[in-house]
């Protein structure tokens, strides 16, 4: 007999709140059953800055869901960003123990505790803490167990956030009587979203560039080697526009929506725009040449700023790709300006097969990776049910 | 000026005509407009029906403030006449120039003889570069403009046009808009049959204190959210302070017929609050159906004085640094009767003043008698030596517009922390940062 469970999972974006209802089948299929969504009041630059509108906006989203599905969420898989979001790596290490130097659960198990037990600054904690590989004598290995070596290392990413804008979000679930039941970083969900298990194995950056940050995760070997936040995001660029072209924030906005391009041709730097279209006082043209230095100088920021953090993984063997998502990889030529920056291929978000085609939007790139973190979580929670064999691997394996 | 006027709008020189060009293109009628100028071909293309031409050349002083005051010696029955059967005079002129720096003043002196006008001045003030000489002319105009007006509004347009590698004509245009708005949405409310108008002595009152700076702002907004948008872009008008406390306010809101009473309600609640709740706020509303749900709200005050600045010298310019000034004073005296080479907006020469028709001695007597003598220091400027004198000993106490840091341009992340990564406040637009210049 099938198990199934609805999983809700919720977005808290600086510019939306979104809402995927799915059916989890015993760990293994996933079917989209709902949606909800509402305009984000209450949140900036992804920190929730008022708790109460930004708890009511989610409600809306979640009932909005609830009835699009006939269905009652009970438990949600929130998603967390934000400024205060932050990541470094730390190494734990182990001797090998038997005689005979093959490396044991054990071994592994004293290396993870070594490296998941380092304590953070008070008013802080963490939102995950991901091992990135194992490392046999100092060789990369992706099933250390069984294998012959002396010592282990593991390394592990652990991205951590402030108490406070931590407790500020589980409230916003909590506050309409619902529980969280996994608490993921958007950059994670993202990835799950839109890259497929080759990508993922042979080495990609996604960068989640949304309303108020961009949440990169680079996965290698199907692990995350490395998440976090640069906060810079769409709303930034409506910002600059806004003082540059001395609009305001929602001509900004149209204007980016519309006419904003990372990267522009010779002959379009002489386009112009209208700023309103009526042609009366207040009007006035605006050159796609302003529009452009404008937009692709905060870009340029935003990836020389990623570029910065990844520096180690700019190697040969490193990053493979980007890939971009988010509202605001919606822009046009950032694919362009992305590559000429990173020095690497850049494509869009691609989504599974399975995901139905009016779900296939940048935007939703969060809200369907929730939705497969979840499935994931779920699977590697039946496997654990299903024997010992299953529990050690998901224990070993666990994101 | 044949009529007693309600509102008469004068651009002074260059700078001041471009700008009532721009001003009569948008409301022919209604207020009255003129242009006083020493080129009399940017006159003839200004298409401003009513000019007042002092000299017969195509060519302006090229910044000679000796000439501009030849031409206005020559002129002064008409000039005098132009501050006078009005109410209220909006005078626009650009500051550092020979006939922006001489007329302005001149004109401004002569209304402030009449307490029934009420004088608001916009100055347009040279950029930096131009050089210290109109810089500091342009100071000393402004600083007598200041006392002599009741209120002064300065637009620098070192600010205004920083951020600008227009073409000059294009990017003055864009400057000059921010008048033109301002000067368009006073003669709406005054005139146009609104919701709430505005009568003249509301608007004398607001600038009742010429000591306070004065501040002007225009915001448009659309949609539902048009009044936080309106306010946030008048906000962030860059002649407005961040965190201006104001003293008077005059707001002014053209709208759809459709507006509705709350959303007035929140913008007047939400605007005196963002002013700091000014003592006197004054508002004219007007409906207007081509506007649908879009509306434009214009600000205009004066703010409290924050703190003492060092003002420069509040005298007229000293005219004794001018080598021509001999000559210059010889034709006042030798003036015959005022010239009647008006246009016919400046038709009807006021009387004549009482020192009008002095001989030369008496010129040279004045000069003997007084510390200082100014280049616009007329015939009838003897008549207030010692007022003169008074104010020259009294410290100008009006501030001076301040401009935001770039550590300030955060915009709608301005109530947010700020955005630290390698010592750099993210929030602020990254060209800026970088100085990349932007052409509109």
């Amino acid at each position: 007999m099938s198990k199934s469970k609805t999983v809700a999972a919720l977005e808290i974006g600086t510019g939306k709140m979104q809402v995927f209802l799915g059916e989890i089948v015993d760990g293994k299929m996933l079917n989209f059953v709902g949606s909800g969504q509402a305009m984000t009041a209450g949140v900036k630059k992804a920190d929730i800055c008022d708790v109460v509108k930004a708890a009511a906006r989610a409600q809306a989203a979640i009932v909005e869901a609830e009835k699009s599905a006939s269905a009652q969420i009970k438990t949600v898989c929130l998603g967390i960003s934000g400024t205060h979001i932050k990541g470094f790596r730390n190494t734990g290490s182990a001797n090998v123990s038997g005689a005979d130097a093959i490396v044991r659960r054990e071994d592994i198990e004293r290396a993870t505790e070594d490296a998941r037990s380092k304590t953070l600054a008070e008013g802080r904690s963490y939102i995950h803490r991901i091992c990135s590989g194992y490392f046999l004598d100092g060789k990369y290995c992706a099933d250390p167990v069984g294998m012959r070596a002396e010592h282990i290392d593991v390394e592990y990413w652990m991205l951590y956030g402030d108490n406070e804008k931590i407790s500020d979000a589980l409230h916003v679930v909590q506050s309409f009587g619902l529980e969280v039941e996994h608490l993921v970083f958007s950059g994670i969900a993202s990835a799950l979203a839109v890259t497929d298990e080759k990508q993922r194995e042979n080495g990609v950056l996604v960068v989640d560039i949304g309303c108020g940050t961009s949440d990169y995760s680079y996965v290698k070997h199907g692990r995350t080697v490395q998440a976090g936040v640069i906060p810079i995001g769409g709303d930034h660029i409506t910002n600059d526009l806004s003082f540059g072209l001395q609009l305001s924030r929602k001509d900004s906005e149209r204007i980016k929506i519309h006419c904003g391009k990372a990267t522009i041709t010779e002959d379009e730097k002489s386009q112009k725009f209208w700023k309103l279209g009526d042609q009366q006082i207040g009007d006035k043209k605006i050159p796609m040449d302003a529009i452009n230095k404008i937009v692709r100088a905060r870009l340029e920021e935003l990836f020389l700023l990623l570029r910065d953090e990844l520096d180690e993984f700019l190697i040969e063997d490193g990053i493979r790709e980007i890939v971009l998502t988010g509202g605001t990889s919606n822009l046009n030529g950032i694919c362009e300006l992305a590559s000429a920056v990173m020095e690497l291929p850049c494509s869009k978000g691609k989504f599974a097969s399975a995901v139905q085609p009016c779900l296939r939007y940048q935007e939703y790139a969060t809200a369907l990776g929730l939705l497969e973190y979840a499935r994931r979580e779920e699977e590697v929670a039946s496997a654990k049910n299903t024997g010992w064999l299953g529990g050690m691997f998901s224990t070993i394996f666990k994101l | 000026m044949a009529e007693d006027s309600i509102v008469r709008i004068i651009g002074i020189g260059g700078a001041g005509t471009a700008v009532v060009k721009d001003v009569f293109a948008l409301f022919p009628s209604g207020a009255e407009i003129a242009a006083v100028d020493t080129d009399t071909r940017a006159l003839r293309e200004s298409g401003i029906p009513k000019t007042l031409a002092l000299t017969e050349k195509d060519c302006g002083t090229g910044g000679d403030i000796t000439l501009a005051k030849q031409a206005a010696d020559a002129h002064s029955r008409a000039l005098e006449s132009i501050a006078q059967g009005t109410k209220l005079l909006v005078l626009i002129a650009g500051l550092g120039g020979g006939t922006g720096s001489v007329i302005a003043p001149l004109v401004s002196k002569f209304a402030a003889a009449n307490p029934d006008v009420a004088v608001l001045c916009f100055c347009i003030m040279p950029l930096s570069v131009e050089g210290g000489q109109r810089a500091a002319l342009a100071r000393k105009s402004f600083a007598y403009l200041s006392k002599k007006c009741a209120a002064v509004f300065e637009l620098k347009n070192d600010v205004i046009l920083a951020r600008s590698d227009a073409p000059v004509s294009e990017a003055y245009a864009i400057a000059n808009s921010n008048i033109v708005k301002a000067v368009y949405s006073l003669v709406k409310m005054l005139f146009s049959k609104g919701i709430v108008n505005v009568d003249l002595q509301t608007v004398k009152k607001i600038f009742s204190d010429s000591a306070a700076s004065a501040f002007i702002g225009y915001g448009l907004g659309m949609g539902k959210g048009c009044v936080d948008e309106a306010l946030e872009e008048l906000l962030k008008s860059p002649l407005l302070k961040p965190s201006l406390k104001a003293r008077n306010v005059l707001l002014s809101l053209v709208c759809g017929p459709s507006f509705e009473m709350n959303r007035m309600q929140y913008l007047l609640e939400s605007a005196s609050q963002k002013f700091g709740s000014p003592a006197r706020v004054a508002f004219g509303a007007i409906a207007d159906e081509s506007f649908g749900d879009r509306i434009e709200v214009c600000a205009m005050g004066i703010s409290e004085v924050e703190e003492p600045k060092a003002q420069p010298q509040a005298e007229e310019p000293r005219a004794e640094e001018q080598p021509s000034q001999t000559t210059a004073e010889a034709a006042i005296s030798q003036s015959p009767a005022p010239q009647q080479n008006v246009c016919a907006a400046v038709s009807a020469p006021a009387p004549i003043s009482s020192a009008a028709g002095k001989p030369p001695v008496l010129a040279a007597e004045e000069r003997a008698h007084k510390r200082r003598r100014s280049f616009f220091s007329f015939k009838n400027e003897k008549d207030e030596s010692s007022k003169k004198d008074e104010h020259a000993q009294t410290p100008i106490s009006q501030g001076e517009f301040g401009f935001m840091e770039l550590s300030q341009q955060r915009g709608f992340f301005g109530d947010t922390p700020p955005n630290i990564r390698n010592g750099i406040d993210l929030d602020v637009p990254t060209y800026m940062r970088r100085g990349i210049r932007i052409v509109l």
